[in-house]
């Protein structure tokens, strides 16, 4: 199949197919959304409560490391016996994947707050609480965000096995292009999801500096 | 002498890479392929022991390798020499032609033989016997509302019900959308799936409704309600065995042996060593070798 | 105004930082606590705003234990400026300032007026640096603003641990100045910790010197200079600066090698001694070297007659004095008294004698390292 008829297959594809298509976006939108959110909520705090609780940083990061090396497809097949199939599933393990960047960074960026800043802080009689919300998380915030991206990113690429539980997401119509042989169905699901993934790193790129507190930035 | 090094591994490189030759030879060992659930993985070693045991070819099992697009594709290739089809899906999937209402399976055989002789050089061998054709299945307990026997009883519960089946059941002409179209379901969602945790989604309410193959042994061992195709939408599939052309030619006592093989299994029985497979965890070769040895094809 | 009680503090590790700290701060004074590193100046600070709790005793500020405080309210009156100065980088100069007041909840004109008001008490332009943010200061600047954000809530005490240390010697000297000239605008209670007796002189009214935990002397600066307690006090000061700032001692203008005789020799004996050593007075003393008196040349010719006198006989008692007697004294000895020579005494041992020239030769001296009269010789 020549290049030029393959380009208007896909067009077509895209055209035809793309009720289903938008569908699959969707459920992969929804899939990834949930599962960074529940990341974050979890990630967040415990970055922040091992900061405080140096002797648990070690474990507690290697276990989420451990989570993301275990190769993701076997990760979802891991929890089919558990938890069966459907979207709890696959966002359980997203979740778990996403974990590790958003919790290291967390606690690398709360970690490296200039302790200077803490104890004067301290000393003129701000509370741990107001500490943590004044100086550690403004200060740290950009590192998070970052770790946030990575984990978006990755998420949104992880989340095309999602088919493989039955959850849905643009993995189906990948699959569905691999399992018929119609590459122009594979490209259809497969540009979405990058594009997607793309977009997405672009805005939280752009959340990330304008996280950055503006006095960090205009360093001499 | 660097250079020449490169060189020659990059022409040797190339070569290699030229290597999947379309053509075939005596010696060449035959490849038989599948798709990649129980049944497909079970048939290739049926044939490969039987032309075994009964020539003196060498054959090598390449088992779910893809789904018939894929199949097709790997066989005109020439990766593969042979895998057992279906007769609707080779006419419906492959040749994109559909079955007449009064047309009998043997018509049916006999038209896709010549599509695939004319069209890909590819041989339609004797159906073994047994016909694995699509059923709506659901769950005792669904049933019960639904209360359906035939597909059309279906429709309408089928508001509220939930449809699941594997991608290329999707993909296919022969499909989804045909059916739906056919029927005028109206399904509340899809799920696409992995046939093989198919019935798994069905147990656990995943899903309402699946396509299940006739002679899948999970029906039994699930105790899952089936409903029949009343308004004959899916064609007959029975399964045969379909080879190269060049092969049959570089092999000339293969085709003489594996239609010797044919007629040999029944619904039943193909139904028992799917279950033997999915459900007693039963390894595809040993049942299939247990089968020949059984019926005294093979010793 | 700030009261330690046998305060003392045992770390963890088994550490004894402070072993038996009494100390009371006036109102209005800035004491500077002083020593070398691991004495416990800054943990003594520390304790003040309950960064560091003692493990004995009680610190009061104003007759009220600090222990009944909330450490939180506490700290939030009294200013705290450290060496690394800590201001929030993400925040603008005014809002590091306006830090406690808001936490204090302030109204926000009152606090913005504080914040103008602050930023001009130390020359930067509020027009110009309330919006900057630190990074975008020098190190003088950023600790200007450190020190004045210790201020902006009006605390009464102020604590300062090395504030002005880590900064250039321009900076650092003007920022003592600064501190010094700011002092007597509004009569804080500063306590100040530092490692540089310099900066402790020149900005202190009272220093507080501190060795493995205790304090060994708290005087004011002048004091320190004239009395030290102990030798390690002098030298921690320094001879250089006590001969640059106050006035020399006994032992820097006296004659160390004396002509001694005992008292139960004859008097021939003391006349030849006096000739071969070419003095007029000898020093009398005793089997161990105490200091019995002084025989003069006047006195031996005046009852050589008679040969049975001893120099016990003639001994004069001249008042001896100690070692570390000061210059301005001696000289009012010579000018009263007119004794011929003063012996030095160290406890009743006899370690020199101090003359006229001696003194004028000792003077001398010292005023190549900087001395100066402050008293004129009355002779």
């Amino acid at each position: 199949m020549n290049e030029e008829n393959f380009f208007v297959l896909f067009i077509e594809t895209m055209q035809n197919r793309w009720d289903d298509i938008f569908v699959a976006l969707q459920e992969h939108l929804f899939l990834s959304f949930i599962s960074i959110v529940i990341a974050i909520l979890i990630s967040v705090p415990l970055g922040i409560f091992i900061s405080r609780r140096k002797k648990l940083a070690e474990p507690f990061i290697a276990v989420a490391a451990i989570f993301q090396t275990v190769p993701s497809l076997a990760l979802f097949g891991f929890l089919i016996p558990f938890l069966g199939i459907g979207n709890i599933t696959a966002i359980i393990a997203l979740t778990v994947y996403a974990l590790l960047p958003i919790l290291r960074n967390t606690y690398t960026g709360i970690t490296s707050v200039d302790q200077s800043s803490i104890e004067a802080g301290r000393g003129m009689g701000m509370t741990s609480m107001q500490i943590l919300m004044k100086i550690e998380v403004p200060l740290s915030l950009p590192v998070i965000m970052a770790g946030v991206r990575t984990a978006t990113v990755l998420t949104i690429g992880v989340a095309t096995l999602a088919t493989f539980v039955g959850a849905g997401g643009l993995g189906d119509i990948i699959y569905r292009g691999l399992t018929s042989n119609k590459d122009e169905l594979v490209l259809a699901g497969a540009l979405p999801a990058t594009i997607l993934a793309l977009g997405f790193d672009l805005i939280l790129k752009l959340l990330e500096n304008a996280a950055t507190p503006k006095g960090v930035k205009a360093k001499k | 002498m660097k250079r020449l090094t490169v060189l020659l591994l990059g022409v040797l490189m190339v070569l290699a890479a030229c290597g999947g030759d379309s053509g075939s030879e005596e010696s060449d060992p035959i490849v038989i392929s599948g798709k990649p659930w129980t049944e497909q993985y079970i048939l290739p070693h049926l044939l490969a022991e039987y032309i075994k045991a009964n020539s003196d070819y060498e054959v090598e099992v390449d088992a779910g390798v893809g789904e018939v697009n894929i199949l097709q594709q790997a066989l005109v290739d020439g990766d593969i020499d042979m895998y057992v089809e279906y007769t609707g899906t080779g006419l419906e999937a492959v040749l994109k032609e559909s079955a007449e209402s009064d047309e009998s399976a043997d018509e049916i055989f006999e038209r896709v033989k010549k599509g695939y002789k004319d069209e890909y050089n590819l041989v339609w061998l004797e159906p073994l016997g047994f016909e694995n054709g699509y059923t709506l299945a659901m769950t005792q307990e669904t049933n019960k509302e639904v209360n359906a026997e035939t597909f059309s009883d279906i429709i309408p519960a089928s508001n509220d019900l939930v449809f699941g089946g594997p991608h290329t059941f999707y993909e296919r002409e022969d499909g989804y959308d045909a059916l739906v179209e056919a029927y005028g379901f109206t399904y509340k969602d899809e799920v696409s799936l992995d046939p093989n945790i198919m019935y798994d989604a069905l147990n656990e309410g995943e899903v309402d409704v699946i396509p299940a193959f006739t002679t899948d042994g999970r029906i039994a061992r699930f105790d899952l309600a089936t409903t029949e195709d009343d308004k004959q939408f899916f064609p007959p599939y029975y399964a045969a065995p379909i080879v190269r052309q060049e092969v049959l030619d570089s092999h000339p006592d293969l085709e003489k042996v594996v239609n010797e093989f044919a007629g040999n299994i029944s619904e039943e029985e193909m139904s028992e060593m799917n279950a033997k497979v999915d459900m007693d965890g039963e390894e595809p070769e040993d049942v299939a070798v247990e089968f020949l040895k059984d019926k005294g094809l093979i010793d | 105004m700030i009261t330690f009680e046998h305060v003392s503090k045992k770390f963890a590790d088994g550490t004894e930082a402070l072993k038996d700290i009494n100390l009371h701060i006036e109102q209005g004074e800035l004491l500077t606590l002083i020593g070398p590193s691991g004495c416990g100046k800054t943990t003594t600070m520390k304790m003040i705003n309950r960064l560091i709790e003692p493990s004995g005793g009680q610190i009061s500020i104003d007759g009220k234990p600090i222990s009944d405080q909330d450490p939180v309210e506490l700290r939030r009156s009294i200013g705290y400026v450290i060496q690394q100065i800590g201001l929030l980088p993400h925040m603008t100069i005014a809002e590091n300032i306006a830090l406690i007041p808001k936490l204090k909840k302030w109204d926000k004109s009152k606090i913005d007026k504080r914040v103008d008001e602050m930023l001009n008490l130390v020359g930067l332009e509020p027009s110009v640096f309330r919006s900057r943010y630190p990074l975008e200061l020098s190190g003088g600047q950023q600790q200007r603003v450190g020190v004045i954000r210790a201020l902006a809530a009006e605390p009464p005490i102020i604590l300062m641990d090395e504030p002005f240390s880590a900064l250039d010697p321009i900076s650092r000297e003007q920022l003592q100045d600064e501190l010094v000239k700011l002092q007597k605008e509004i009569q804080k209670t500063i306590v100040f910790v530092t490692h540089d007796m310099d900066e402790a002189m020149k900005i202190a009214d009272r220093i507080a010197i501190m060795k493995d935990g205790e304090i060994l002397q708290l005087d004011t600066p002048d004091r320190l200079l004239r009395h030290p307690k102990n030798e390690f006090v002098r030298n921690f000061i320094g001879d250089e600066r006590m001969a640059k700032g106050q006035a020399p001692t006994a032992v820097d203008l006296m004659i160390q090698k004396v002509a001694t005789v005992k008292e139960s020799r004859g008097l021939a004996e003391a006349f030849r001694l006096m000739k071969s050593e070419r003095v007029d007075s000898l020093a009398v003393t005793g089997p161990e070297q105490e200091y019995k008196g002084v025989v003069t040349l006047d006195q031996v010719q005046k009852h050589y007659e008679g040969d049975t006198k001893r120099i016990v006989d003639v001994i004069e008692i001249i008042e001896p004095i100690q070692r570390n007697t000061l210059y301005p004294e001696i000289a009012k000895r010579f000018a009263e008294k007119q004794p011929i020579s003063i012996p030095v005494v160290e406890g009743e041992k006899l370690t020199g004698l101090v003359t006229r020239s001696s003194m004028m030769r000792g003077l001398a001296g010292l005023e190549q390292l900087g001395y100066k009269e402050e008293e004129p010789l009355n002779e």
